[in-house]
């Protein structure tokens, strides 16, 4: 059995060595970045890799199936985000093969797949079965990653410079430590009442050398952010995620789910939030950050 | 310059109830269209009036509530509308709903633009754009929370975790977009009343020439990770509650 995966990160590869030891199958990867050379190729058996795209989902789209034509894969594995989803649709569009998404868990039953995904906005979680070859996006963090090494094989990719579709990128500039890698992430929600008082949110992702966001609702209908967690957002698995004055609505929860550990600040004690939560503390942020923040402080000098 | 937006009607999540065996009661749930749905129709109605676009909804399903949704397009300004027959629509695979609204566009285009909300959120989430794309072999701009119509080019922006992408090309095109893209307009009386009256078209599977597969579901749970729940109360002890909140946080630190 023959795994193709597309890889942006080494946290992702390695939660893909995961599924590849599940179901006892060799895994090559497309890999858009020559910086990820060394890592990729000890935990890959092989890896195809190009450098110097912007990304573009047509052209990586052809990158991808140049490198399928190759390896001919039974299952070909994406992140579940907003560009492993766009690639993933690209993909089994074109091979007109089963495409599930928001997956959790898989294993090889007789003729395909046994497959757990979440529906319904993340509410529900269904088990269904699929034929294969089949094109899977994966929820990210579902697996733990997997710490195996192999030696594996580097093919560098003629670029395809030509697309159809012009684009011009503008990185972001991230102020400490990018959301995705963050093992803590503050999250501010509706309890917030003006844009400044973001600033202690700031302070404390700081302190805790962690990184902060916002729920949707701050951005796209405040626009105090330019991005935000939630299904629509950044998907989130940090070993803790503070949510401060987030109700815990389920198109915010679905991004977070795969936490560690979730402790939520509200100061209404039925928000939804302490149900999905592992610890709480009833009250109001107001009151509670500055104190939080002035103890914190204080322990770590 | 002719536009296609195809329409989903999904289950609407924030009113779904549970049996206590943790089955949800999917089939009296309520559906309605898709948030980013009306955001498409809304881009096709903007581009109407305009650049004077001709503008088509198609919904895969044969539910009255189907012909609603086609009828709540054509109170937005929609001019044509289409309804996909076929039983089960909910349990279709992704990728042969994706080959539906191809054949559909195929057989009633062509079309300059196919604009569809980026995500559903049931279950075909970000991937029905892109499929339909290369069913049809066009290019897609996905997830764009901007777009406009510019001396024959389509520019659209797509705000990501990692920057800001700009896109820009010459249809034929798909193009998704998110909840971002703009207020979809509210009907007045007069469009509702003028949509009851409107045709609405019917096509079957046959005459599209798509061989469904249906999902091999087993099942469907409520999802629940065991969390711990414990909650403080800090009307009751503030400074404990915050030192619980201090040794939490510092012991990952």
């Amino acid at each position: 059995m023959r795994i193709l995966v597309y890889g942006e990160t080494v946290e992702w590869l390695k939660q893909v060595r995961e599924i590849a030891e599940i179901l006892n199958s060799e895994v090559y990867g497309v890999i858009p970045s020559r910086e990820l050379v060394n890592q990729a190729s000890k935990i890959l058996d092989k890896a195809y890799v190009f450098d110097g795209l912007t990304y573009e989902p047509n052209t990586y789209h052809k990158i991808i199936r140049r490198v399928s034509d190759k390896v001919k894969p039974d299952v070909t594995l994406f992140p579940s985000t907003i560009k492993g989803r766009t690639l993933a649709g690209l993909y089994a569009g074109e091979k007109g093969q089963p495409i599930i998404t928001d997956v959790l868990n898989l294993r090889y039953i007789a003729g395909g797949l046994e497959i757990e995904r979440l529906v319904y906005g993340g509410s529900c979680i269904a088990t269904i079965r699929s034929t294969l070859p089949a094109t899977i996006c994966i929820s990210i963090g579902a697996f733990k990653p997997s710490e195996k090494q192999v030696n594996g094989e580097i093919e560098y990719l003629e670029e395809i410079r030509e697309s159809a579709v012009q684009t011009e990128f503008r990185s972001r500039e991230y102020v400490g430590v990018p959301l995705e890698r963050a093992e803590i992430v503050v999250a501010a929600g509706r309890g917030f009442k003006k844009k400044e008082d973001l600033e202690i949110v700031k302070e404390l992702s700081r302190i805790l050398n962690g990184a902060w966001s916002v729920t949707r609702p701050l951005a796209a209908d405040y626009g105090w952010s330019d991005t935000w967690i939630g299904i629509s957002g950044a998907t989130i698995n940090p070993k803790i995620y503070l949510a401060v004055g987030v109700s815990g609505q389920p198109l915010h929860m679905i991004a977070v789910r795969n936490s560690k550990t979730i402790i939520a600040i509200n100061k209404d004690p039925s928000a939804p939030i302490f149900n999905e939560a592992d610890y709480g503390v009833i009250g109001d942020l107001y009151q509670v950050l500055p104190k939080l923040l002035e103890k914190l402080k204080k322990k770590l000098g | 310059m002719r536009v296609l937006t195809p329409i989903k009607l999904t289950v609407d999540i924030s009113q779904l109830k549970y049996e206590s065996s943790g089955e949800p009661l999917i089939d009296i749930a309520p559906r309605k269209m898709g948030d980013s749905d009306k955001c498409a129709i809304e881009e096709a109605v903007r581009l109407k009036e305009k650049h004077n676009a001709h503008t088509v909804v198609v919904t895969v399903g044969s539910t009255p509530d189907h012909e609603r949704m086609v009828r709540d397009a054509y109170a937005m300004g929609i001019d044509e509308g289409y309804i996909i027959e076929v039983d089960g629509h909910e349990n279709l695979q992704a990728v042969n709903v994706g080959e539906i609204i191809a054949s559909m566009a195929e057989k009633t285009g062509p079309y300059d633009l196919i604009i569809l909300g980026a995500g559903s959120l049931d279950t075909h989430s970000y991937t029905l754009g892109p499929i339909v794309a290369s069913r049809i072999g066009i290019p897609i701009i996905a997830s764009v929370d901007s777009l406009n119509y510019v001396e024959g080019y389509i520019e659209a922006k797509s705000v990501m975790e990692d920057g800001t992408y700009i896109y820009r090309s010459k249809p034929p095109l798909v193009v998704t977009v998110t909840t971002e893209a703009n207020e979809p307009r509210i009907p007045t009386l007069k469009t509702i009343l003028k949509s009851k009256k409107m045709e609405v078209k019917r096509l079957s599977i046959e005459q599209l020439g798509v061989r469904l597969e249906k999902v091999g579901l087993v099942e469907v749970k409520k999802y629940i990770i065991q969390r711990k729940n414990i909650v403080w109360d800090a009307s009751e002890d503030f400074e404990k509650a915050v030192d619980n909140l201090v040794n939490l946080l510092v012991g990952e630190v």
